[in-house]
């Protein structure tokens, strides 16, 4: 242990030493039990693991929970030291990245549900259905299989729903990566392994090709050094334990648990919805007002507008801004960027509808009174004909940012932080689905209430 | 009517060849019409005839097809005037009121002098008193339009039209959708404003009342004018089979 604090020392010692010095990594958002959430705290095999050796080296870790991914972009970019995040050593990958010594073995495992007792191997699968992982190791070697011991595969793309369809009765059994499997049993998932493991992919911790070396043998001489010693055992067998020795805690500790990230991801959700559903409804007014203009280019142009985001999946843009984007332009797009661009484009193309609705149902002759007092077309639309059609649109409205709020929930595909998101990060760790959906629920529902009764009363406050 | 260009100083209104299309629908096919300062001019004639397109297009909420209307020194057929100018000279009052219902009585009132910067809002409420009181309903000026009878709000709506106190009003049907009980005090505001040398026209289905409050009767058939002359020699000896016709069928 050198726990140097000397900073002239490290200076010294330059690129030689990583004693004293810190280094950024990193990580999965969630891959248990390799990095995930534990009552809002990062943990898992990585984490124990990296700060374990970093301790032992004399450095520090800054972690950095960017996705898989991003955390990839960034150590490209140089934004990151390094990356751990249950990474499997690949020829390709290789070719840009240096690795440490494998510090896990992984593989593919079977499970079916705790009770039962049909499914005891492949042979018993013959007609049946089988889920793996969308694009994982677990998936190619079940398809691999399959036709041979006659089942089916089909495909999901996490490790929590494919254990909620075993134990729905929608497939029998699961392949999933063993270390991701032996966790959830460890967690009472309500699974258990039928199959020895097929030997798969090791994994390693990653830094650019020929730099950060001091880094990467620090972490190799701190691994081999925890492998002789006992820890790297221990580590494991923290996660990987048998799940007798897992006491369930009850609901009520589940909700006191999450509570606190889930507050963080509704947070997000209202604020997004709040960002959102202004621009929509500044977007809204101008189109609603140019679908009632009489030039005919301008209507053009609105209608278009109206048609392309109405006759669209909310989902489509979502990916187009964060994905394609940034691919398209080379801008840095933002994840509040995307998602507010794609909830209020999409909100703005219903509400130009409310709005040239609204101000159609208004008796023409109210702009003609005012017209003939002498009121221009725009003071005329400002004092007459549009606060009679705000009343008017006013539940529409009211209607519309709910919709708006319960979308926001789509933007969890591009793993924006909100309240859905945050539900499943839970559920990813601890594998009680089902209860975290109902806390989530509950929570979206008391949020939606008080948001509709606070309109209302607003429409009642304002537009008496 | 040779003489149009002359009688520009006196007269307030001036009409000439006046045409209006909907499409290939032609409305008024041809309205000559000249309107004296203070004179009352009470258009009558069939549906369809095109009386209230005429009233509509003196301040332009018809677009004017082809012609000339010069409305108070305006020439209204004029692309560059400034129609809004123009439209604060002329009050109109409509057949169905068109109150403005999210705003009180006297809020009605005061908003054209008040968004046009022509009183500030103490002066305005006080022109919309004087208004109210002028049409009877000075206990009206906090109530809102929807609690008020048909004839009140024909009233608040000629006080609404006099708040710019423009030198000429139209009347269109102001009588039509209102019960027979209040036509009269309707009626009795109009003839008030008749007496007080307003400029007038109105288009009206009340015979009797045009033979009283009008200098003048045109009436008007086809998107033409027919016939016009005193009323009691309209009423009394119609010279057109036309004139004749209608007069048998509404008197």
């Amino acid at each position: 242990m050198a726990l140097v604090a000397g900073a002239p020392g490290a200076l010294a010692q330059g690129n030689e030493s990583v004693d004293g010095q810190t280094y950024v990594v990193g990580t999965d958002t969630t891959f248990a039990p390799f990095e995930f959430r534990k009552d809002g705290k990062l943990t898992g095999i990585d984490m124990d693991l990296l700060n374990t050796i970093a301790k032992d080296q004399g450095f520090n870790v800054e972690i950095r929970s960017l996705g898989f991914s991003a955390a990839l972009q960034a150590l490209s970019s140089n934004q990151v030291d390094g990356v751990i995040a249950g990474m499997s050593i690949t020829d390709e990958r290789k070719e840009i990245y240096d690795f440490s010594e494998p510090y896990f073995e992984s593989g593919i495992q079977m499970a079916v549900d705790r009770d039962d007792e049909a499914v005891k191997g492949y042979e018993d699968l013959k007609g049946k259905t089988v889920v793996a992982k969308t694009g994982s190791e677990g998936e190619t070697y079940a398809k691999s299989i399959a036709n041979e011991y006659g089942f089916k595969v089909k495909s999901l793309d996490q490790s929590a729903t494919m254990y909620e369809s075993v134990k729905a009765g929608s497939a029998v059994a699961v392949f999933d990566d063993y270390p991701v499997l032996a966790y959830g049993i460890a967690q009472n998932n309500g699974l258990k392994t039928v199959t020895d493991k097929v030997p798969g992919g090791s994994y390693g911790f990653a830094v650019n090709k020929g730099e950060n070396t001091a880094l990467l043998a620090a972490f190799n001489d701190g691994l081999a050094e925890l492998k002789a010693n006992g820890e790297y055992d221990k580590i494991l067998n923290t996660y990987l334990a048998d799940p007798s020795e897992a006491v369930p805690s009850n609901f009520f500790d589940l909700v006191a648990k999450s509570l606190p990230a889930l507050m963080t991801g509704l947070g997000n959700t209202l604020l997004v919805t709040a960002i959102s559903f202004a621009v929509a409804m500044m977007l809204g007014l101008a189109f609603g007002f140019m679908k009632i203009s009489g030039n005919i280019v301008v209507r053009g142009i609105s209608t278009s507008f109206v048609n392309i985001f109405r006759g669209t999946p909310l989902l489509l843009w979502a990916f187009m801004f964060y994905f394609g984007l940034p691919q398209l332009t080379g801008w840095d797009v933002s994840i509040w960027v995307a998602g507010v661009l794609t909830l209020s484009l999409n909100s703005a193309a219903y509400i130009a509808e409310i709005v040239r609705g609204g101000i159609q149902s208004v008796d023409p002759g109210q702009l003609e009174a005012s017209r003939s007092l002498g009121l221009g077309y725009g003071k005329s639309m400002q004092k007459v004909v549009v606060p009679q059609a705000f009343k008017m649109m006013t539940p529409s409205l009211i209607n519309q940012l709910i919709i708006m709020l319960k979308d926001s929930s789509l933007l969890l595909a591009i793993g924006f932080g909100e309240l859905l998101y945050q539900g499943q990060q839970i559920y990813a760790a601890n594998f009680r689905v089902t209860e975290t959906l109902i806390i989530v629920g509950f929570i979206y529902f008391v949020a939606i209430m008080a948001l509709t009764k606070l309109a209302n009363f607003a429409d009642r406050r304002f537009n008496k | 009517m040779s003489t149009v260009s002359e009688k520009t100083t006196t007269s307030k209104i001036q009409v000439k060849d006046l045409r209006k299309s909907f499409g290939s629908n032609e409305v008024l096919q041809g309205i000559n019409l000249d309107v004296a300062e203070g004179e009352v001019v009470c258009v009558i004639g069939p549906s369809g005839s095109g009386k209230s397109t005429l009233l509509r297009c003196l301040n332009k909420l018809e677009e004017i097809t082809a012609g000339k209307v010069v409305v108070d020194g305006f020439d209204v057929t004029d692309p560059k005037v400034d129609i809004n100018e123009v439209r604060r000279h002329v009050g109109m009052v409509f057949q169905h009121f068109n109150l403005f219902p999210h705003m009180s009585v006297a809020e009605n009132i005061m908003l054209a002098p008040v968004e046009l910067k022509k009183m500030n809002r103490t002066e305005a409420r006080a022109k919309a008193e004087e208004l109210l009181t002028r049409v009877g309903l000075s206990d009206k000026a906090n109530a809102r339009p929807a609690s008020l009878s048909g004839g009140q709000k024909q009233r608040v709506a000629i006080a609404r039209a006099l708040a710019m106190s423009p030198g000429i009003m139209l009347f269109d049907e102001a009588t039509s959708a209102l019960d027979p009980e209040m036509v009269g005090e309707v009626l009795q505001v109009i003839k008030e404003l008749a007496d007080s040398g307003m400029t007038m026209v109105l288009v009206t289905h009340e015979m009797g009342f045009a033979r009283e409050v009008g200098d003048r009767v045109v009436f008007m058939d086809g998107g033409v004018v027919c016939e016009e002359g005193k009323p009691e020699e309209l009423f009394g000896n119609p010279q057109q089979e036309r004139t004749r016709d209608f007069l048998s069928k509404v008197l």
